[in-house]
C-alpha cells in the first residue's frame, strides 16, 4: 500500500514539475520494470539451482556401486551398506537389511545367501525377502580367499584362491559347517584356474584358463559326469537356453557378448554393443543383465531375443513358491512335451487388492496360489462368482481321480472343483502323555466328541482339587480352534448360510468361557510352531498344525473333539492352484495343473501323501530333524491319524476374522478384542455370538 | 464468436486429458454395470441394478450416507456459519486463523485416527453412539475448516456500503449476517457444501482406519459395500452401486439448479 502511494506522489509530482507526462511516465516503468525482472530472474536462478542440484543428486546415487542378485520373482541389490529386493511389481525396493560388510550374494528362490565378514572371518548368512532369517550363519573356512560365490540346488559353491590352487571349486553346506567342504571333481576335469562358473538346475558350468580355456559342464546331481571343450577367451558366463539337447551360455569374450554351445564349444557372437566397463554377466527368468567389476548393471537384454528364439507365449503363475526347484523343476519338461512354444513365467503379487484387479483385468495372471489372502473371498465365492475356471469336468483331472485317495473335497465346493491343492495344514491335537498318566486319562485313539471332551474338563477340575501343582487343560491361545472348526462345519459361503446364530454355538462359547472360569486355560508363553515346538507347560494337549507325515514323527497325536461320533469332520486350512477364469490360456493352464498334479511327480511330498500308492509318499521322516535329535521317526499311530483325518476334512476358509476382531484396521491400541472380552467375562456368550451374527449377516448378506 | 484455429489446440488438450481420465473410465464403469461380471461380460441388460438397488446392505449403506452423512455435513455447515464471521471480525487474526483451520487437512489421516482412538471408543461393535461421534467429531475437526475459510473468503467480498446500509436500517449483527451476508455470499455457501459433500465421501477413509472392514450396521456406508463388492471381485455390483450414486447425484444437482433457477425468476 505505501509504495502504491509512494508511486501516485511520484507521478503527481512529476507532472506537476515536468511538462512532459510521458518522461515521468518512462521513469515510473523503468523502476517498475526493474524490481519485478530482477525478482523474476533470482527467483527462475534459485529454481534451476535446485532443479540442477536434484538432477546431480539423483545421478550420483543412481551410479552408487551396488551388488545385485536375481531370484524367481524379484531381484536384490546390495548398496551402501542396506539390502535391498524389489518384484516387477513394487514400485520402490524393500529395505531388507543392513550389513556394511556383503561381499557376494546369491539367490536361490525366495531365499537370499549371502558372504559377509562375521566376528571371525567370511561368513554365510541367509534371509527371506520378507526379512525373516531362518538359519543361523555358517562360517567360512578361512583357508579360502573367496572369489565368488553361488548356490544351486541347496548347497554353495565358491571359486576360491587356496595355498593349494587358484581357481578352485569349493562345494559347501550353506547351514552346517560341521558337514566337511568338497572340491568338486569331474572326470577328465582339473578343478583349478577356475574364474568363472555358472549353475543352471543339475549342472555347474566352470570356466579355467588351463590348456587356453577349458569350458567345464560339470554334473552335480547324482554322479560326478563331466564334459568339457576348449572355448578360449571367456571371462564371465550365466545360463542361456536349451536347444535340439544341447545348453547354451551366455558369457563375455574380448568385449563382445556370446554365446557358447557347451556340448561343441561353439562361439556365437550376439552382435551386441556392450557398454565400456563389462565385467560380469547374470540373468533372471527373461533378462541378461551385463554389470560391472562392483556388480552395478551397466545394461540388460530380452534373453529371447539374443537366443534367436522364436518370441514365446507365456502363462503367468503367481505367487508360487516352488517355482525355482521341487515341483516346477520335475514339471515344465513335461508340460513342454505338449506345449512347447509356452514360457511358464513366475510373478509374486503381495497386495491382495492388486491380486482381485488383476485377475478381473485379464491381467498375466493365469494360475495362482491361493489361500488365506486377507480380505479376498473364499474358494466358495470365487467358484460361485465364476472368477475361477471350474475343473470338475476337466478330462486331464478325471484321469487323476484312479491314482488319488478321496481328497477331492478339499478342493472342492458344492460338488464342484475350484483347483488343485498344493499343500494343508491339519488341526490336530498334541497330548502330554505324562499327565494323561497322572490324572488317569485314556488318550483317545480315534474319534473322541465334544461330550467326551467335557467329561474330561471336569475329571481335571475333579483333579485340580487335591493337587499340589494344578494342570490346564489346554493353552487359552489355543481356544480359538474350536471356533474355526464351528465355522469351518456351518458356514456355507456358497449357500450364503451360517450358524452363528444357534444354540450350538453359544454352547461352544459357554464351553470356551467354563474353562476359562475354572482355569483350565493356561496362558504361559511355549513355542509352538516348527522344529523348536513344544509341549505348553504344565498342560494336558493342545492344538497341533501339522503339514504332512514329516512334522508329526512320534509325538502323541490324537484327533481333535467332534460334534457328531458318526459323521467326524476335521478342519483342514488350505493352499490350492486355481485357474483365473479371465486367462486367455485355459487349456495350457489346466494341462500345467494337470502335470504338477501327476503321481510321477515327486517334486512335493503332500502329492505323495495323498496318493493311493504308499511307496510313493515322500517325506515321511524329516530326516534332518530326526539326524539332530529333535523328532523320532514317524509312528503308525500317527499317519493313521492324519490319513484319517485326511479323509474326513473339511476346509476351514477364513473370510472374516471376527474370532479376532480388533478395534480398527491398524490396532494402535491396547483395548481388548471382543474375543478377549469374552474370556474375561466383559462379553456373554450371546452378546459375542450376535456380533458375530451381525457381521457375518453383512458379509454374506451383501 | 468464430473460436480462432490457433485456440483449438491448446483447448484440445485439456479436453483430451479430460476424456482420457474422465470419461472413458466412466463410459467402461457403465459397460461393466450392464456385463455379468468381470469374468463373463454377458448382457445382463439391468440385473446388477436390480440386485443393488434391491440389497438390504447397499440400502443400508445409502440410508446411512444420508442419514449420518447428512448430520455431519449439517453440523460442519453449523461450525462454519459460526467460525467465518469471527474471521471477517478479527481481520488481523484472520490469516493465522485460516492457518489453524487449514491445518487438519494436511495431517495424516492415520495419525488422526490414532489419537481418536485414544480419546473415543472406537469399537462399533459395542458402542455404536460413541462411535459415530468419533466419526463426526473427525470429520468436523479435519474439514469444517476448509468449509468457515470458503466462507470467510465470499463474505470477505461483500462491499462495506452494504452492510452499512442494512445498519442503517436497522438490522442487527444477527439479523445482517443471516438476511443480508449469506444471501449475497450464496454461490460461496453452495461451493461450501459441495466440498463438504465431497469431503463426506472422503471420509470413508478415516471410517475404515477407525472401524475396520465391517463396522457395525449404524456405520455401514455405501463404500463399505463397494469396497467389499471389490474384494470380492463382483465389480458391476461396484459399477451398479456407482452408475445408481451418480444419478442420484445428478438428480440432486439438477433439482438445485431449478430451484437456484426459480428463485433468480422470482428475485427479478
Amino acid at each position: 500500500m505505501k509504495e502504491q502511494e509512494l508511486i501516485n506522489a511520484l507521478e503527481t509530482y512529476m507532472e506537476q514539475m515536468s511538462p512532459s507526462r510521458n518522461y515521468a511516465q518512462q521513469v515510473l516503468s523503468q523502476r517498475e520494470g526493474e524490481v519485478p525482472k530482477m525478482k523474476k530472474k533470482a527467483t527462475f536462478s534459485l529454481v534451476l539451482a535446485f532443479v540442477l542440484m536434484f538432477l546431480a543428486a539423483a545421478t550420483a546415487y543412481a551410479l552408487l556401486p551396488r551388488k545385485t542378485a536375481y531370484d524367481t520373482f524379484g531381484s536384490w541389490s546390495y548398496l551402501e551398506g542396506t539390502l535391498y529386493y524389489q518384484t516387477p511389481d513394487d514400485k520402490r525396493a524393500t529395505p531388507i537389511l543392513e550389513d556394511e560388510n556383503i561381499l557376494f550374494l546369491s539367490a536361490d528362490d525366495q531365499m537370499l545367501y549371502y558372504v559377509t565378514k562375521g566376528e571371525k572371518g567370511k561368513v554365510i548368512r541367509s534371509v527371506m525377502n520378507n526379512g525373516l532369517s531362518l538359519y543361523p550363519e555358517r562360517a567360512i573356512n578361512t583357508k579360502y580367499n573367496v572369489r565368488d560365490f553361488q548356490m544351486g540346488n541347496g548347497t554353495a559353491y565358491i571359486l576360491a584362491h587356496t595355498t593349494q590352487g587358484n581357481g578352485v571349486i569349493y562345494a559347501l553346506h550353506p547351514l552346517d559347517s560341521s558337514i566337511p567342504d568338497w572340491k568338486l571333481q569331474g572326470e577328465g576335469w582339473e578343478n583349478i584356474n577356475n574364474i568363472a562358473f555358472c549353475i543352471h538346475e543339475d549342472t555347474l558350468y566352470a570356466y579355467s584358463t588351463e590348456d587356453g580355456g577349458t569350458l567345464a559342464s560339470l554334473s552335480i546331481g547324482m554322479d560326478d559326469h563331466c564334459h568339457t571343450v576348449l572355448v578360449p577367451g571367456l571371462s564371465s558366463l550365466c545360463y542361456g537356453y536349451e536347444k535340439d539337447g544341447e545348453d547354451h551360455l551366455f558369457a563375455l569374450s574380448e568385449g563382445k557378448l556370446v554365446i557358447v554351445n557347451t556340448a561343441t564349444g561353439a562361439k556365437y557372437d550376439t552382435g551386441v554393443k556392450l557398454p565400456s566397463g563389462a565385467a560380469q554377466v547374470v540373468r533372471n527368468h527373461t533378462s541378461i543383465f551385463v554389470n560391472d567389476d562392483e556388480g552395478s548393471l551397466l545394461a540388460s537384454y530380452d534373453a529371447n531375443q539374443l537366443s534367436g528364439q522364436k518370441e514365446l507365449r507365456r502363462l503367468y503363475v503367481v505367487n508360487d513358491v516352488n517355482f525355482g526347484h521341487g515341483t516346477m523343476a520335475d514339471v515344465l519338461p513335461l508340460f513342454h512335451e505338449k506345449y512347447p512354444d509356452v514360457e511358464v513365467v513366475p510373478r509374486q503379487i503381495n497386495d491382495s487388492r492388486k491380486l482381485a484387479t488383476e485377475l478381473m483385468a485379464g491381467n498375466n495372471c493365469d494360475i495362482y496360489l491361493y489361500g488365506n489372502f486377507d480380505l479376498m473371498p473364499t474358494y466358495a465365492e470365487l467358484l460361485k462368482n465364476g472368477a475361477v475356471l471350474d475343473l470338475t469336468d476337466e478330462a486331464d483331472f478325471a484321469a487323476l481321480r484312479d491314482d488319488y485317495r478321496d481328497i477331492w473335497p478339499m478342493m472342492s465346493s458344492n460338488g464342484r472343483q475350484y483347483g488343485w491343492i498344493y499343500n494343508y495344514t491339519a488341526h490336530l491335537m498334541w497330548a502330554n502323555p505324562e499327565i494323561a498318566a497322572q490324572i488317569g486319562w485314556e488318550i483317545p485313539t480315534g474319534v473322541w466328541t465334544y461330550a467326551d471332551f467335557d467329561a474330561l474338563a471336569e475329571k481335571v477340575i475333579a483333579y485340580n482339587k487335591t493337587a499340589e501343582t494344578p494342570i490346564f487343560l489346554m493353552p487359552e491361545e489355543h481356544v480359538h480352534y474350536f471356533l474355526s472348526n464351528f465355522d469351518a462345519l456351518h458356514v456355507d459361503y456358497y449357500q450364503g448360510t451360517h450358524a452363528l446364530n444357534s444354540d450350538a454355538h453359544v454352547d461352544m462359547l459357554r464351553r470356551i468361557v467354563y474353562l476359562k472360569n475354572n482355569n483350565l486355560l493356561s496362558t504361559e508363553k511355549f513355542e509352538d510352531f516348527g522344529k523348536h515346538a513344544r509341549l505348553a507347560p504344565n498342560t494336558l494337549m493342545q492344538f497341533c498344525e501339522v503339514g504332512g507325515l514329516g512334522s508329526m514323527g512320534d509325538k502323541t497325536m490324537l484327533l481333535p473333539p467332534v460334534e457328531n461320533a458318526q459323521s467326524p469332520r476335521y478342519t483342514f486350512q488350505t493352499q490350492s492352484y486355481l485357474i483365473s477364469a479371465n486367462s486367455p490360456m485355459k487349456e495350457e493352464a489346466v494341462y500345467l495343473l494337470a502335470c504338477m498334479a501327476h503321481p510321477e511327480i515327486e517334486g512335493m511330498g503332500y502329492n505323495g501323501q495323498m496318493l493311493k500308492d504308499k511307496s510313493l509318499y515322500l517325506i515321511r521322516d524329516n530326516s534332518q530333524a530326526i539326524a539332530l535329535g529333535i523328532q523320532k521317526p514317524l509312528s503308525e499311530q500317527n499317519e493313521y491319524l492324519l490319513n484319517f483325518a485326511l479323509e474326513h476334512a473339511v476346509v476351514w476358509d477364513e473370510a472374516l476374522e471376527v474370532t479376532r476382531a480388533k478395534y480398527g484396521y491398524y490396532d494402535t491400541s491396547d483395548k481388548p478384542t471382543i474375543f478377549e472380552m469374552l474370556l474375561n467375562g466383559s462379553l456373554s456368550p450371546e452378546e459375542y455370538a450376535a456380533i458375530r451374527t451381525e457381521q457375518m449377516n453383512m458379509y454374506l448378506g451383501e | 464468436m468464430k473460436t480462432k484455429p490457433r485456440l483449438l489446440l491448446p483447448g484440445g488438450i485439456p479436453l483430451l486429458g479430460f476424456a482420457g481420465c474422465y470419461l472413458a473410465p466412466l463410459g467402461m464403469t457403465v459397460y461393466y454395470a450392464f456385463v455379468h461380471s468381470a469374468f463373463d461380460q454377458t448382457f445382463a441388460g439391468a440385473e446388477n441394478f436390480r440386485y443393488v438397488a434391491q440389497n438390504t446392505y447397499f440400502r443400508l449403506g445409502l440410508q446411512n450416507l444420508l442419514g449420518l452423512g447428512g448430520c455431519m455435513v449439517g453440523t460442519a455447515l453449523l461450525v462454519a456459519f459460526l467460525l467465518a464471521p469471527l474471521l471477517c471480525r478479527h481481520k488481523k487474526m484472520a490469516l493465522p486463523g485460516m492457518a489453524v483451520l487449514l491445518l487438519p487437512l494436511l495431517i495424516p489421516s492415520i495419525s488422526a485416527v490414532s489419537l481418536w482412538e485414544q480419546v473415543f471408543d472406537t469399537n462399533s461393535l459395542l458402542s455404536p453412539l460413541s462411535s459415530q461421534l468419533a466419526l463426526i467429531t473427525l470429520y468436523l475437526w479435519k474439514y469444517a475448516g476448509v468449509a468457515a475459510v470458503l466462507l470467510y473468503t465470499g463474505l470477505n467480498k461483500i462491499p462495506q456500503d452494504v452492510l452499512d446500509a442494512a445498519a442503517l436500517d436497522g438490522a442487527g449483527k444477527i439479523r445482517t449476517y443471516v438476511s443480508v451476508r449469506l444471501p449475497i455470499a450464496g454461490g460461496y455457501v453452495g461451493g461450501m457444501v459441495m466440498f463438504l459433500m465431497m469431503f463426506l465421501l472422503r471420509s470413508y477413509k478415516e471410517c475404515y482406519l477407525l472401524f475396520g472392514d465391517y463396522p457395525s450396521q449404524k456405520l455401514y456406508m455405501v463404500q463399505h459395500y463397494m469396497n467389499h463388492q471389490y474384494m470380492k471381485m463382483n465389480f458391476q455390483y461396484v459399477a451398479a452401486s456407482a452408475v445408481i450414486l451418480m444419478a442420484l447425484a445428478l438428480l440432486a444437482y439438477g433439482l438445485c439448479i431449478v430451484l437456484v433457477k426459480r428463485r433468480r425468476v422470482a428475485a427479478v
